[in-house]
This record gives C-alpha cells, structure tokens and sequence, in this order.
C-alpha cells in the first residue's frame, strides 16, 4: 500500500499536521492518527469519540437478563423438583444466574463491540511504522492522490519527519 | 526522557521475555515438582475418598471451601485496586493496575480449582453444564454449587478479558521486536493492533 505519513515528536505538531491535511481538503476520515498513547485534549485525537459500545452493552445486558430469566424458570418448569410446598419457580435463588448471565453478556457485547469498532482483528496491513511504539505520533494519508502528493509532503515534512511508504 | 533511554527502558523489560537462566530453569523445576505433588494428592484423594481431607460429621466447611473463599478474597482485592485507580483516574496507575489485573486472574484460577477438588466425583463436573441432553435433565439453579459455577466463569471471563485488552499494545510491542514464531503469536495476540 502507498502512503505517505510524518512521525510527530509532540501531539501539537501532530495537530498542526492535521490542520495543514485538512486545508488541503483531505477528509478526515483518510487521515491515518497513531499514537502509542492517548492524547486526551487534542482535537485531531477525539474524532472517534463517539462509540456504539455502551448502547451494546446495555443492549446485551438487556438480553442475558431475558436469557438467564429464562434458563431457570423453564428448566426448573420442565423438571419439577420436589421444594416442600415452596415456589418452583423463585426470584430469589434465580436471581443469582440472572445477574451473572446479565453481565456475562454486556461484557462479551462490550469485547465484541470494542473489537469491532476498532476494526481488530486486522490482516491487511494499515499505515505503520515501528517508530510509533517509541512515542512518535503517525500522521498520514494512504494512497495520496499523485496530484496533489507535493502539498501533502509539504504539510507533513514541516512539522515532522517525513516518509513514504510503496 | 530522550529516545536512547526509551529504548534502553523497554530492552531491559523485554529481555526476560526472550533470556531464560539456569536460575528459572532450576526454580520451574522445583514448582513444578511441587504442582506434580499436588496432582499425587488429589489423586489420593479420589481413590480413597473426600474424607481423608478431614470432611466428616460435624465438620462440614471443609478445608477447600474455606481455601476458594479466601483465594475469591485475593482476587477480589484485585479487582477492588484496579477498579479505584481506573476510577480516580490516577497518573501513576499503569504498572499498579497491571499487577491488580494479574493478582486476579491467576489467584482466580487457583480459587477455581477448588470447587473442583472437593467434589467426590470430580470426572461429573461437566453435568453443572446448563446443555440439553437426553435425560432432560438440568442443573439444579437453586444450588449454591451452580451459583458457584457460572459466578466465577462469569468473572473468570471478565477477568481474563481486562487484564488481555489492555495488553494489546504491548504484544503489538513484542510483535515489533520478534522474529519467526515468535512474531507469529505476537501478531495473532496484538491482533494487528497498529497503535491508533
């Protein structure tokens, strides 16, 4: 994959980077951000903040509820067991499963959702390089249209170190 | 901190990872004969009967309910350490809440392994297993054994799943730093995490 990306010392000149792709009319969405830490603070780092995950997981939980509600109650239904003039079917005791199916799902759901949005796991190669696991901030574009390479490289190589990639 | 001492840093983490010394060799043994030790015991111990751990009348708690409280406990305190530094959002909290995580994931497995022991057939363990077969059969849900079964499955699953997400990056870092098969399970682990 072609691309073309600057490692960043600092996330302002990283932001900077940003700006200058986005002067240039590059969407945002095909600007490549990587960070080995979060950068809470900078905008260019906040585009993904909005996330489907708490909405599953309620939505799961919401379901394993149901579920566990449902494995006790018509399991002890279908075998009846002797409870001395007790309830067969009771919250109490019950209550136990339901909690644990209710948050076993929203769980899993959260993993699920999380793995997802993230788009992991990943076979195609993406932008990278090495540099970014010793603190270096990425900033790129992949498959640069050929027009306008020259004014990418030049809103990225003045506030970082500039490469390509073939 | 400058890029040289960086890399020093993260070389000198990494290296126990790839160097193994006669040391480890000599104290994985030992453990292991230990574990080995173990297993004879519970073998022992299914042969001859859960009585021979002291479970009789009026000594109903037996030793392992007592040791899978107390290893709930260490694992609880993990939890509870990880929770309230994530909580309170504090700076210092990353290589503390690694610790927390690791406490309660492996103390977890051991507290597991309790409920296991001290059933006196322990090969049946799969019939707490909520799965349609043909006697129709099911587990009993108002059983504190059941309970048992699905609470620490459901919290062996979250534990597990909270101490391998964030973990990521660092096999992405691991996956940068190997060769071979090494790079191979780094890179199925990372799961070609690319430090977005």
């Amino acid at each position: 994959m072609k691309a073309v990306y600057a490692l960043h010392d600092d996330a302002d000149a990283a932001q900077r980077s940003v700006n200058g792709l986005k002067a240039l009319g590059i969407e945002e969405r095909d600007i490549a951000v990587m960070s080995s830490v979060p950068l809470a603070g900078h905008a260019f780092f906040e585009r993904d903040k909005k996330s489907v995950v708490s909405l599953a997981a309620v939505l799961a939980g919401a379901a394993g509820c149901a579920g566990g509600v449902a494995l006790t109650s018509l399991t002890q239904l279908s075998w009846p067991l002797n409870t001395g003039g007790m309830p067969i079917v009771s919250i109490w005791p019950n209550l136990i499963i339901i909690f644990e199916m209710t948050m076993l799902s929203a769980i899993l759901a959260t993993v699920v959702t999380l793995f997802a949005t993230s788009g992991l796991p990943r076979r195609l190669p993406a932008i990278y390089d090495p540099e970014v696991s010793n603190g270096k901030i990425l900033i790129g574009v992949a498959d640069p249209p050929a027009d306008r390479l020259p004014d990418i490289e030049r809103a990225l190589g003045g506030n970082g170190e500039l490469r390509r990639t073939d | 901190m400058n890029h040289a001492d960086s890399d020093r840093m993260t070389e000198d983490l990494l290296r126990p990872l790839s160097t193994t010394s006669l040391r480890y060799r000599v104290a994985l043994v030992a453990f292991g004969l230990v574990a080995l030790s173990g297993l004879g015991a519970w073998g022992y111990q299914m042969y001859f009967g859960i009585g021979v751990s002291g479970l009789n009348w009026p000594v109903f708690w037996g030793f392992y309910l007592v040791n899978f409280v107390f290893w709930i406990g260490i694992s609880h305190a993990g939890t509870l350490i990880s929770a309230i530094l994530r909580l309170v959002n504090a700076t210092w909290r990353g290589p503390v809440t690694r610790f927390a995580e690791a406490i309660t994931s492996f103390s977890l497995v051991i507290a597991a392994l309790f409920p296991l022991i001290h059933l006196g057939r322990p090969w049946l363990a799969f019939w707490l297993l909520p799965l349609p077969n043909d006697r129709g059969l099911w587990p009993n849900f108002r059983s504190p054994l059941v309970w048992d079964f699905f609470a620490i499955s459901t919290y062996f699953i979250s534990s597990a799943l909270f101490i391998f997400l964030p973990m990521i990056p660092d096999f992405a870092l691991l996956r940068d730093r190997s060769a071979g098969s090494k790079w191979r399970v780094y890179g199925v682990l990372s799961t070609g995490w690319r430090r977005r």
